[in-house]
C-alpha cells in the first residue's frame, strides 16, 4: 500500500517535472506557422492550442489529464497522444525484447564461462567482448555495422521496420551495452556461490560438474539477474532513442525526439508520463517473478 | 645578581633545550634524509609500477594528447585548411597528402587536428560533467540519508521520476532551455546523471547514521553540518570515487550521443 502511494507521489513529480521543463524550452507557436506568419496568426494558434491560459490552469487540464490517461491532441501531428503511443509501443517493445534476448544470450554465457575459466584466457576472452558493447558508442556501433551488413556486403537492409532482418542491426547495436553489465554481475556472483561451501559438497558427493555449475551455481545468479533485467529493460526503452533514429525505426524514443524538436506539449508530457507508468509496472512485475523464482521469498511473506 | 641569576638558567634551559633538538632534527636529516627520499622515491616509483600498463598508456596518450592540443595540433579544427575546401581521402588512399595524413572532412578541415581537439573536449566534459553529478548527487544522497523523515521521501521521489525520463530527452529539452555550449553542456549532464550517486550514497548514509562514532558525536554536541562533514562525507568518500570513475565514461558518451543528435 505504501509503495502505491510512493508510486503515485513519483508520477506525480515526474508530471510536474515534465510539465515544466517543456514549457521552458520556448514558443511551440513559432515553430507551428510559416515563416512570414504574422502575429496574429500567432496568438490565435496559441488560443486554439490553450496556451494562452495561465499556467495554473493549464497545468490543473494537464493533471486531469494524467488521472483519465488521456493527454490530449498532438500539436504537429494532430492526432490522439494516446493513439500515437499506442501504435509506436508494440514496435518499440518489439526492438527491446530482441535486444534484451541478444543482451542475455551473449552475457549469461559469457559470464558463465568466464567463472568457470577465471583469470585464464577464456575470461579475458568473454570479457573483452562484452565490455567492447560497452565502451563503444551505440551509433559508432550501428554505423560500423550498416556500412559491413548493408553497404559492403548487402546481407541486411539499412533503416525501416517489417521482416526479422530488420531487427538483427539494431538489437546487436542497443543489446551488446547491456551484455556487458549482465556478464559483469553473472560473472561475481557465479565466483561467490562457486566458492561456497554447498558447492564443494556438491563436487565431493561426486555430482558432475554440468549439474553443479547449472543447477547449484547458476540458480543463485537468477535473483540479482531478474532485478537488473527489469532495471535494463526499463533503462533501454530509454536509451533506444539512437538506435530508432540511425535505423529510423517507427519506435517511441525517435517519436519523444521528434516531439521535443517540434516543441509538441502534449505528445512530450504525454510519452514520458506513460513511459513513467509503465516503468512502475514493471517494478511490481520483477517483484512478483521474484517470488515465483524463490521459495525463500515467498515462504516468508 | 638577582636578574642575571634569572636570566643565565633561562638561558641554559634554552641552550639545553634547543641543543639536543637541534642535533636530533639534523641527525634525523643526516641518518633519515637518503632513506625518507628514497622510500618516497619508491612509493611514487611503486605507484607508477602498479598501475596496470595498458590503460595507464591509452589513458596517459589521450591526456596528453588533450593538454597539449594547441602545440599538437598541425591545422585549426575549426577553419578548413589553407587551399582546401572539400573533402580529401586519407595519405594511404589515391588523392590523399602526407600534410593532412587522415584526410579532410567535407568542409576541408584536418580530421587529424580535430581529433586531437576532440579528445580536449572528451576530457575537460568527462571529468567536469562527473565532478558535477557528483556534487549534486553527494549533497542529495547525504541529506536526504542523514535527514530522513519527509526531505529524504522527496528526494527519492525525484529521483524516480528521474529514472523514468530518458537521459537524452531531458538533456536535449534542458538544452534547448539553456543553448547548447560545452558549459552548459557540462551542467546537464551534471543535473541529468547525479540521481545514480544519489540513490546509493543515501543508502551508504542510512547505516552510518546508526553507527557508534556518528551517535557520539552527536551525543558531544556537534551541529549537524559538522557531522556531515567530518563524519558522513569522508566516510562515503571511497564509494563516491568508484561512483565517479565509472560515469566518466557514461559521460563521454552521453556527450558524443548528444553532439550525433545535433545538440
Amino acid at each position: 500500500m505504501r509503495r502505491l502511494l510512493y508510486s503515485f507521489i513519483t508520477l506525480f513529480v515526474l508530471a510536474t517535472t515534465i510539465f515544466g521543463l517543456v514549457r521552458l524550452t520556448g514558443d511551440p507557436a513559432i515553430l507551428l506557422t510559416p515563416e512570414g506568419a504574422t502575429e496574429l496568426e500567432r496568438i490565435q494558434i496559441r488560443e486554439d492550442l490553450g496556451l494562452n491560459e495561465t499556467l495554473l490552469s493549464q497545468f490543473g487540464r494537464f493533471i486531469s489529464e494524467v488521472a483519465t490517461l488521456d493527454f490530449g491532441t498532438s500539436f504537429h501531428l494532430g492526432q490522439s497522444v494516446t493513439d500515437v503511443y499506442f501504435d509506436r509501443l508494440p514496435n518499440s517493445i518489439l526492438l527491446v525484447t530482441v535486444a534484451m534476448a541478444f543482451a542475455l544470450a551473449l552475457g549469461i554465457p559469457a559470464g558463465i564461462i568466464s567463472a568457470i575459466y577465471n583469470g585464464r584466457w577464456m575470461d579475458f576472452a568473454a570479457k573483452s567482448l562484452a565490455l567492447t558493447g560497452m565502451s563503444i558508442p551505440g551509433f559508432v556501433m550501428a554505423l560500423t555495422m550498416m556500412f559491413f551488413f548493408s553497404v559492403k556486403f548487402s546481407w541486411l537492409p539499412t533503416f525501416g521496420i517489417g521482416t526479422w532482418k530488420h531487427l538483427v542491426m539494431p538489437g546487436i547495436a542497443l543489446g551488446w551495452y547491456f551484455a556487458a553489465s549482465t556478464l559483469r554481475l553473472v560473472r561475481s556472483t557465479m565466483l561467490d556461490v562457486l566458492s561456497s561451501d554447498y558447492v564443494k559438497l556438491a563436487r565431493l558427493k561426486g555430482v558432475k560438474e554440468r549439474r553443479v555449475v547449472m543447477r547449484h551455481a547458476f540458480a543463485n545468479v537468477l535473483i540479482p539477474l531478474i532485478s537488473l533485467t527489469g532495471v535494463n529493460f526499463v533503462v533501454m526503452i530509454n536509451a533506444a532513442t539512437i538506435v530508432e533514429v540511425i535505423f529510423v525505426w517507427p519506435g517511441l524514443g525517435s517519436l519523444l525526439l521528434e516531439a521535443v524538436g517540434e516543441r509538441d506539449f502534449p505528445l512530450v508530457q504525454g510519452i514520458v508520463v506513460m513511459s513513467g507508468t509503465l516503468i512502475i509496472i514493471t517494478n511490481f512485475l520483477i517483484d512478483i517473478v521474484y517470488a515465483w523464482v524463490d521459495p525463500r521469498i515467498r515462504l516468508t511473506r | 645578581m638577582s636578574i642575571s641569576d634569572s636570566d643565565s638558567p633561562l638561558e641554559t634551559s634554552q641552550e639545553i633545550r634547543q641543543g639536543p633538538k637541534d642535533e636530533g632534527s639534523t641527525s634525523d636529516l643526516q641518518e633519515q634524509g637518503p632513506t625518507s627520499r628514497r622510500a618516497r622515491f619508491r612509493t611514487v616509483f611503486g605507484f607508477i609500477g602498479q598501475l596496470p600498463v595498458g590503460s595507464t598508456l591509452i589513458l596517459g596518450t589521450l591526456i596528453f594528447f588533450a593538454v597539449f592540443a594547441p602545440l599538437l595540433a598541425p591545422h585549426d579544427p575549426i577553419k578548413p585548411v589553407e587551399g582546401i575546401y572539400t573533402y580529401t581521402p586519407a595519405a594511404w588512399k589515391d588523392g590523399g597528402s602526407w600534410a593532412q595524413w587522415l584526410g579532410t572532412d567535407f568542409l576541408g578541415r584536418d580530421v587529424w587536428s580535430r581529433i586531437i581537439y576532440g579528445a580536449r573536449v572528451s576530457v575537460i566534459v568527462g571529468l567536469t560533467g562527473t565532478a558535477a553529478a557528483g556534487a549534486i548527487g553527494m549533497v542529495m544522497g547525504v541529506v536526504a540519508g542523514y535527514f530522513g523523515g519527509w526531505v529524504d521521501a522527496f528526494i527519492m521521489r525525484v529521483v524516480d521520476a528521474w529514472l523514468a525520463i530518458p537521459t537524452l530527452v531531458l538533456a536535449i529539452l534542458l538544452s534547448m532551455t539553456l543553448g547548447a555550449s560545452m558549459w552548459n553542456i557540462v551542467l546537464i549532464l551534471g543535473v541529468v546523471y547525479w540521481t545514480r550517486y544519489a540513490r546509493i550514497l543515501r543508502g551508504e548514509v542510512l547505516t552510518l547514521r546508526e553507527r557508534d562514532f556518528v551517535k557520539l558525536a552527536e551525543v558531544a554536541g556537534a551541529s549537524r553540518i559538522r557531522i556531515i562533514a567530518r563524519h558522513i562525507i569522508p566516510n562515503v568518500f571511497n564509494t563516491w570515487m568508484v561512483l565517479a570513475s565509472l560515469t566518466v565514461g557514461v559521460v563521454i558518451v552521453a556527450e558524443a550521443s548528444l553532439s550525433f543528435l545535433g545538440v
